[in-house]
């Protein structure tokens, strides 16, 4: 046996030094591909072979070699000694010593990524490739011919070489001034040139007379720096964001930006700094194109709506998040955008593809920060600001309320007594009394650094919001901590573990939504001489709660905790082969509490608690297994994976009334546990998906791009055996036009690329077990013994045959950048198809089993068109920015299932004034969830006159002041068949634009979101024209048609209690208030100071900026309601019923970045 | 052997890339069970019901859905008491004036719901019969199979309870001749959908679901014929209550003699009896139930408040809405036990007999109307049923907050109600308790009588007059009437009646009541039952009655014959395209 063991191993060691060095080559090229943007992960890959030839045979230094061979083939090799330094090569199993100089040469410095130049017959220029690359606009120079010719480069060369006589010394850093290593350090019109040192240092030698030096690093823009006169400098370099060079997440893995096939967006994670903590959904508005994100409310750590490149299905959809690899639904607030090092989001089929399930609404990945080896470094980011809601409404104050409740027709001397004495009645203002100045501080701290061998990122971060509504609050602390671990040449250990701590009261009781207007100014907030907790009381006529102790006599606590964590491990089997096993999981946990304190606000108030907790549970597991070989000028890759997850949750709460004590924490501590105790407890949920999936990528000569994706997803928890598996193949194709020798001469052009994809993804929004019929908890009754329980039939009609969606898309886009990198530019041309729509048709009320049946029902088109324009330029030491993108989107319901007959779906509610009417419909033939109502053509202007007839709204005849509804039948009756399409709630065109300058240490950056062309349903304004039941409303009210003595006015009358709105001016759907939705919001404001150098250095400070930053500072729109940042279903978009909707607000905050 | 170190640790790793890749792979060979997954919170049709016991369980639910049907607070409230008038309203939400004025439209969302709560019943009844079928093919036990028997009897009287709403709701028309019978009546499930196709049922005739729910209704009372229930069962559903509602079809079906025949069966062989006056006052909130007078009631019970209407939950919310308003503790404040929405519409007030005509808060608490009030009652002026049906400001009391306590005019939360006398409603109305703060707060326990004894006298009167026996229906309507008037039953009295054509205590000569005995004893001894609309529509006395009304807070009555249908809600129509809408909407 355990000479067996011996013999297995010794089998598995055999290939390891046969294919070391000839993998090197292919290696370095493949660490590349796997390297994340930074440079210092660029390093590494050499480090890797670096180490590998050092662990795996005996080395001789570079040097040695070299003279070996100059002995030996009694020629001179010239070269700069730092090109050589600290460089070691394995003398086991080279090709024959007898073999021809250049082949040798080849070998030997190839893995080094050393190049050779036969500078005349018996000499040899060796030098950096690195710095060739950096020279050329064309990123791939052609290898020398290994048969020695001379090309006219070499021949400068020469020149050059000739004229050497001074040596200029410096160091590169980055922005966080630390040293850069492997910078190329080329004179200017020359290929003499170096690199630097670990230390970021370099020494060379230049020409004596004027002479500039070009510094340039992939991922830092390049910079020349004029050394006259100078023999040392020091010089920082900026990253670049648009190299094309740089290496994007994709699924799974990484590819080369230049190399990529689909449609991609990045965003760095830069862009976030300092921004208010919100979900990342906001942070991203505006930022990609073909992104539309809404944030409809201004709750503290409520989320934003997501829909890239339209309505995905009429089921919904959103983009699904992949974090450092693993899966997960949402990370709303949880998530510290301030660890985030970049995002990529998968746009286009051919890319998602390798995602399948839940793919169909795009993909968005995040990569978190990870360390940098060398030096620890500190970082301390704090900012402080106030919130201020905008835009609020003014609600009537007493005098107008009373004028305007008298003009309404109520009984206001029965109501609020005698005239005389209205000036001593209360005069509140609720808004006023239930919104304030909110604040928001944040504090992070972080750490990073390591080995080359083991690198950490740690950070910190405690973030409290006091919202603009009284008594809202929410307060965070997250810990971060990512690290990679370089086990053995071989074997790499990544990690990322994030927890999480919140506590919230969500202030989530009001009396009717966030902004209420159910409210009175005759009321006191305050009445000391309530015994009863000191409340005002309602008045008579007024049975509307009391919204201040709505928000601060009940008392909620919500607490929840996350746990994040991933690894992986990734084993190079072979040369070009690796596994990679990576599992995750996240865990959250949360209880809430809810105690309602005694009181009087004139109707008592039930002391009422009630407590829960919850458990959300997710995992996954991943296994792939990666190649990648080149042959000549083909480049292979290829990936297959197998991966399963599964979600569970799980929760318990209970309730109880009439505590024994103040505020009880023990379900014990109550008088009464006959009548209302009761806990409920819901049992899991699963959900499963067992998925394999594969990727191909093919490259021929660099310039001639193929991907190609599938994946098979079983979903368990939604399709049932008969449907399970769904696969979602992708294919896409790249061609770099501006790689061609055909393009030399257009030289404004620096890159040209055109790519093609085609895909097809699974959509699995709906419900679960839609597939199963069953049986729930039924109608307790109580038959003298007590209440009994019953089991009841669920309310569904179960559809065995219910399957996937299938998205199918196609992509044409085209990338590049032109004027030497200034202008870079992306356009993506995509037509999304979806069909076999899931949707729950209407089920007849009559058949008793509730709203609906799921079906694949129909077909959905989206066709789009998207760009995005990025102009960088530095004028002296003024460096600006202007990003623009902007995304046009057309969707069309194309068909619904025939069997349905004409049916069309109806969706969207307005509030209880307009008893929750439907606004929307989606019909063949046009955009999903279009407002469908009465069309008004004006308002009657006169009483009707002798024989004029007007359409009737069903016994009424309307009157001076009502709004005209277009008789579209024209038979003398308004009702559902005059009904007609009147907005279309879909912005034409979704936009972004970014603007950032910077000049000696002050920065500038502003980020404008917008959306134009899309319509609103005001549901909003009814209540700030009208008297709902006992709300109360603006002073609009006396603007409106025959109100308080006006005759016609623009706006139509309310009527009044004896004579009410029975047209429905304000509360029917009507096209009178449907409202243009476009604006354009400055999203967000930042102004920093960096302070010089030369004060921090004293105070041993990297660096510091100061900063002051405004959110939401103004929008330019002609929306008449509170904020048209609105999204809603995909059925029913586009409905503001503001009052429950939580007031955005401005936020102005100062703070402090600094770096140690 | 130095390098082996390194290779060592490589193979450690292989094998553990190799291991996980082994379980990930056995993940893989057990597909199928990592897939299998049921929903772990319900039973699958596939395992349940199979045995008798599940019936039981199921049955429970059959009961409790008689909380989501017409007697729903919500419901009742718009279809009950806002279309007969009984309540006019003080709020002037949606969903109120709708139906106070009988111009619903199909798209109201409170139409919607009365629709779909009976349809969701009737599914649940089809499917319990369905599984019931197939039960016993599986049973032999005898005892079992009595059981059985018992359960389908059940389920096919509560069928017949939800289909019976409905039809007279929102059927074409009530009949009143052979030709009403083949009129649009409603869809008429006898299966659960099992697939879309079946979704879509038009409507079937008036006659066919009448008849369909007869044939319910007579199998069902020859399942249960026999059945005594104990005390622990006391609220189902015994051969009496079968038989009332069974003839009480047949009455709504102009089927006279059937009908006659079988009310006297009931009223010869029920043993119930009308109860004394004052068990008959006291019995519509929460006291008195399952008195010898009630033949079927739905028990509420206070229960668990987190909900309202959920489907734990088995109490009621109804008072609630309709609650009195009272006198606060400093002599001077109103506040109203509940949200106060409705309250009795004035003309009733005349209609029971009632002069004054008071409708100041300032008049009502002066001592003369206090005194003319006491006296009209005494001398029982007014009918004794104003006293059971409404609360009077300042002259009535209820007891809350540990004391007696004035009632004063309802509270309008909307509506101004100086102008009105705004009593208070008192039927399902908590009055022994406050409902806010107080223990069990909004739990409210109060019974609903869906079938008693004076309405089946009623409409065994009806039945004698329309076969001609007029001394008898004469009779029956005086039972009724002498019972209001706390004397024994079945001896003359002078409150009797001479004649059906004899002045009731209407008080407005105009008033189509203000001779029609008949017709003014179904008023008044079910006011606020949810009676007295069905009998509107069938007796198809809407012109008179708006006439009478003229007019509810949100405006002036007018009348149309569509009134006597609502519409097909608009979810119907828009879901079900056989189905068509009533004429007129």
């Amino acid at each position: 046996m355990k000479q067996h063991l011996l013999n297995r191993r010794s089998s598995w060691m055999r290939p390891f030094p046969l294919t070391l060095l000839l993998g090197c080559a292919a290696t370095t090229g493949w660490s590349q591909h796997y390297a994340s943007a930074r440079p210092l992960s660029h390093a590494s890959g050499v480090d890797m072979n670096r180490q590998a030839n050092t662990r795996a045979l005996p080395t001789k230094p570079l040097t040695d070699v070299l003279a070996e061979l100059e002995r030996k083939h009694q020629v001179v090799f010239d070269f700069d000694s730092d090109v050589v330094r600290n460089k070691v090569v394995g003398i086991a199993n080279r090709s024959s010593r007898t073999a021809k100089l250049e082949n040798v040469l080849a070998e030997l410095l190839t893995p080094l990524d050393l190049g050779f130049e036969k500078s005349d017959s018996r000499s040899y220029v060796i030098y950096s490739k690195i710095a060739r690359l950096r020279t050329s606009t064309n990123p791939e120079p052609a290898l020398p011919a290994a048969d020695g010719k001379t090309s006219p480069a070499v021949e400068r060369v020469s020149t050059n070489q000739a004229s050497l006589d001074r040596t200029v010394t410096g160091i590169v850093t980055d922005a966080s001034n630390s040293g850069l290593p492997g910078v190329n350090v080329v004179v200017k019109g020359t290929s003499t040139g170096t690199s630097t040192d670990n230390d970021g240092r370099f020494r060379l030698n230049v020409p004596e007379g004027p002479a500039t030096l070009v510094l340039s690093y992939i991922g830092y823009v390049s910079q020349e720096v004029d050394v006259t006169n100078r023999t040392t400098i020091s010089v920082s370099l900026a990253t670049d964001d648009r190299s094309l060079t740089e290496v994007v997440v994709v699924g799974y893995g990484t590819q080369k930006r230049s190399d990529l096939t689909g449609a991609v967006s990045s965003v760095k994670g830069e862009v976030f700094r300092n921004l208010p903590v919100s979900d990342l959904g906001t942070a991203l508005q505006g930022r990609v194109p073909g992104l539309l994100v809404t944030q409809d409310g201004g709750q503290p750590g409520s989320g934003s709506g997501i829909v890239l490149r339209g309505p995905v299905s009429i089921n919904g959809g959103s983009p699904l998040f992949v974090v450092d690899g693993v899966p997960l639904d949402g990370l709303g607030y949880n998530f510290n955008n301030q660890d985030i090092e970049s995002i990529e989001v998968l746009k286009d089929a051919s890319a998602a593809a390798i995602y399948g399930a839940k793919a169909a609404g795009g993909v968005i990945l995040v990569t978190t920060k990870k360390g940098k080896s060398g030096q620890l470094r500190v970082g301390l980011t704090t900012n402080y600001g106030v919130r201020n809601a905008i835009n609020i409404p003014k609600t009537l104050r007493r005098d107008d309320y009373l004028r305007a409740k008298e003009a309404f027709g109520f009984d206001v001397v029965d109501l609020y007594g005698p005239k005389s004495g209205w000036g001593q009645l209360p005069d509140t203002d609720w808004f006023n009394a239930v919104l304030r100045q909110g604040q928001e501080q944040n504090y992070t701290a972080s750490l990073s650094g390591g080995t080359e061998k083991s690198r950490y990122y740690l950070s910190g971060n405690y973030n409290r919001i006091d919202g603009i509504r009284i008594g809202n609050w929410l307060e965070r602390y997250t810990l971060r901590l990512n690290s990679e671990h370089q086990i053995s040449s071989r074997l790499k250990f990544t990690e990322t573990f994030l927890a999480k701590a919140g506590r919230e009261d969500p202030n989530s009781n009001t009396n009717q939504g966030a902004l209420s207007f159910r409210n009175t100014p005759v009321m006191a907030v305050y009445d000391p001489t309530n015994p009863n907790g000191g409340w005002g009381k309602t008045p008579r006529g007024f049975q509307g709660g009391h919204d201040v102790y709505s928000a601060i006599g009940n008392d909620q606590k919500n607490r929840d905790s996350e746990f994040y964590a991933s690894g992986s491990l990734e084993y190079q089997i072979l040369d070009g082969l690796t596994a990679k096993l990576t599992g995750g999981t996240r865990f959250q946990t949360g209880d809430n509490y809810s105690y309602s304190f005694p009181a009087d606000i004139g109707s008592l108030q039930t002391e009422y608690f009630s407590k829960g907790m919850y458990r959300n549970q997710n995992y996954v597991g991943t296994l792939t297994l990666n190649y990648a070989k080149s042959f000549g000028k083909h480049t292979v890759s290829a990936l297959v994976g197998y991966e399963a997850r599964r979600s569970d949750y799980a929760n318990l709460s209970y309730f109880n009334l009439s505590p024994l004590v103040y505020s009880p924490q023990s379900s014990d501590l109550f008088k009464s546990t006959a009548t209302a105790s009761g806990g409920f407890s819901q049992g899991d949920i699963y959900d499963r998906i067992l998925s394999q999936f594969g990727r191909v990528e093919y490259n021929y000569a660099g310039k001639y791009l193929l991907t190609v994706n599938v994946r098979r997803d079983g979903y368990a928890s939604k399709f049932g055996p008969n449907n399970q598996f769904g696969t979602f193949p992708g294919v896409s194709v790249g061609w770099k036009l501006s790689d061609e020798a055909f393009m030399n001469d257009v030289t404004f052009l620096t890159s040209l690329k055109l790519r093609a994809g085609y895909g097809q993804l699974g959509n699995s929004t709906q419900g679960d077990f839609l597939f199963q019929g069953s049986y729930g908890t039924g109608y307790s009754y109580d038959f003298g013994a007590g209440r009994q329980s019953s089991i009841s039939l669920s309310s569904k009609l179960p559809n065995p045959d219910i399957r996937w969606e299938s998205v199918a898309t196609t992509n044409v886009g085209v990338d590049g950048a032109i004027l030497n990198n200034r202008l870079s530019f992306n356009f993506d041309y995509y037509s999304r198809q979806t069909r076999d729509m899931v949707y729950n048709v209407n089920i007849s009320p009559s058949a008793g089993l509730g709203g609906g049946v799921a079906r694949n029902i129909g077909q959905l088109s989206n066709v789009g068109f998207e760009y995005n324009l990025d102009w960088r330029d530095k004028i002296g030491d003024f460096t600006y920015g202007v990003g623009f993108n902007g995304a046009f989107n057309t969707n069309k319901l194309l068909t619904l299932n025939p069997d349905l007959g004409n049916q069309t779906l109806r969706n969207g509610n307005l509030t209880e004034l307009h008893d929750n009417r439907v606004t929307s419909r989606s019909e063949p033939g046009l955009p999903l969830g279009q407002f469908y109502g009465y069309q008004v053509l004006g308002i009657y202007q006169t009483k009707i006159a002798g024989n004029e007839t007007r359409p009737k709204v069903g016994d009424y005849v309307p009157q001076a002041g009502d709004l005209i509804y277009g008789d579209l039948n024209n038979d003398g009756q308004i009702n559902d068949d005059d009904k007609t399409y009147i907005g279309n709630p879909w912005p034409k065109l979704v936009y972004g634009l970014n603007l950032t300058a910077g000049w000696k240490g002050i920065d500038v950056t502003m980020l404008f979101s917008g959306v134009s062309g899309n319509q609103i349903y005001n549901g909003l304004e009814s209540y700030e024209h009208t008297f709902f039941s006992d709300y109360t409303t603006t002073s609009k009210i006396f603007e409106t048609s025959n109100f308080a003595g006006n005759g016609v006015t623009g706006k139509p009358r309310v009527g009044t209690l004896s004579d009410l709105d029975k047209n429905g001016n304000w509360s029917a759907v009507s096209s009178y208030h449907v409202q243009n939705g476009s604006y354009l919001r400055l999203r967000n404001l930042q102004v920093g100071y960096t302070l010089p150098r030369s004060v921090l250095d004293r105070a041993k400070i990297s660096s510091l900026r100061v900063f002051v930053m405004a959110d939401n500072l103004f929008t330019i729109t002609s929306y008449k309601g509170i904020n048209p940042d609105l999204g809603g279903g995909f059925l029913n978009r586009g409905i503001d019923n503001g009052n429950f909707r939580y007031p955005v607000s401005r936020l102005v905050s100062l703070g402090i970045n600094a770096e140690f | 052997m130095k390098p082996t170190r390194g290779f060592r640790f490589s193979q450690v790793a292989a094998a553990f890339v190799f291991t996980a890749g082994c379980s990930l792979a056995t993940v893989s060979c057990k597909e199928d069970s990592f897939l299998n997954v049921s929903d772990p919170n319900v039973l699958s049709t596939t395992t349940f019901p199979a045995k008798v016991a599940d019936l039981d369980l199921m049955v429970i639910d059959l009961y409790g859905r008689l909380r989501t049907g017409f007697y729903n607070g919500d419901n009742f409230r718009c279809s009950g008491v806002l279309p007969d008038h009984t309540a006019d309203m003080g709020y002037n939400g949606a969903n109120f004036p709708e139906f106070a004025e009988l111009r619903t439209l199909p798209s109201d969302g409170k139409l919607g719901a009365i629709w779909q709560n009976h349809y969701e019943n009737i599914a649940r009844t089809n499917s319990f019969l369905t599984e019931l079928a197939k039960i016993r093919k599986g049973t032999t036990d005898k005892g079992q199979l009595t059981h059985l028997n018992e359960l389908e009897g059940e389920a096919r009287f509560l069928r017949a309870v939800n289909y019976f709403p409905l039809i007279n709701l929102f059927g074409e028309t009530m009949i009143q001749t052979e030709a009403d019978r083949v009129k649009m009546g409603i869809p008429l499930p006898d299966q659960v959908a099992t697939e879309l196709s079946q979704t879509v049922r038009e409507r079937a005739t008036i006659g066919q679901v009448w008849d369909f729910i007869i044939a319910d209704l007579k199998k069902s009372d020859e399942l249960l014929t026999g059945k005594v229930w104990d005390d622990a069962n006391k609220p189902r559903v015994n051969e009496w209550a079968v038989k009332s509602l069974l003839a009480k079809s047949y009455v709504f079906t102009q089927q006279w003699t059937l009908a006659r025949d079988l009310l006297k069966t009931v009223i010869d062989k029920s043993g119930k009896q009308l109860v004394d006056y004052a068990v008959y006052a006291k019995m519509f909130n929460g006291q008195n139930e399952f008195n010898k007078e009630s033949i079927f009631e739905i028990n509420y019970t206070s229960d668990r408040r987190d909900v309202w209407n959920s489907t734990l939950n088995t109490s009621s919310q109804y008072g609630i809405f309709i609650s009195p308003g009272y006198l606060e503790d400093d002599g001077v404040g109103e506040g109203t036990n509940g949200f106060g929405n409705l309250f009795i519409h004035d003309q009733n007030n005349d209609r029971f007999g009632f002069t004054d005509t008071t409708a100041s808060t300032a008049g009502m608490k002066s001592a003369t109307y206090y005194k003319k009030s006491v006296e009209l009652r005494q001398n029982k002026l007014v009918d004794p049923r104003m006293t059971v049906g409404t609360l009077q400001p300042w002259v009535d009391s209820i007891y809350l907050y540990n004391k007696w306590r004035k009632v004063t005019k309802a509270r309008g939360e909307g509506f101004p109600l100086a102008q009105n006398q705004a009593w208070n409603h008192r039927k399902y109305v908590v009055i022994d308790r406050g409902l806010w703060g107080g223990e069990p707060a909004e739990s409210i326990a109060t019974n609903f009588y869906m079938l008693r004894l004076a309405d089946v006298y009623l409409l065994y009167a009806e039945a004698l007059q329309r076969t001609g026996n007029t001394a008898g229906a004469l009779e029956y309507v005086n039972k009724v009437h002498r019972r209001a008037y706390d004397v024994p039953v079945d001896v003359a009295s002078k409150y009797d009646y001479k004649s059906l054509t004899d002045r009731t205590m209407a008080l407005g000569a105009s008033d189509h009541l203000a001779n029609d005995p008949l017709k003014y004893e179904r008023w008044a001894e079910l006011f606020a039952e949810g009676q007295w609309w069905f009998d509107v529509c069938r007796w198809k006395i809407g012109p008179q009655e708006t006439a009478y009304y003229k007019r509810v807070k949100s405006g002036l009555l007018t009348w149309n014959d569509r009134k006597y249908a609502f519409p097909i809600p608009e979810s119907e129509i828009i879901s079900n395209a056989k189905v068509k809408q009533n004429p007129g909407y």
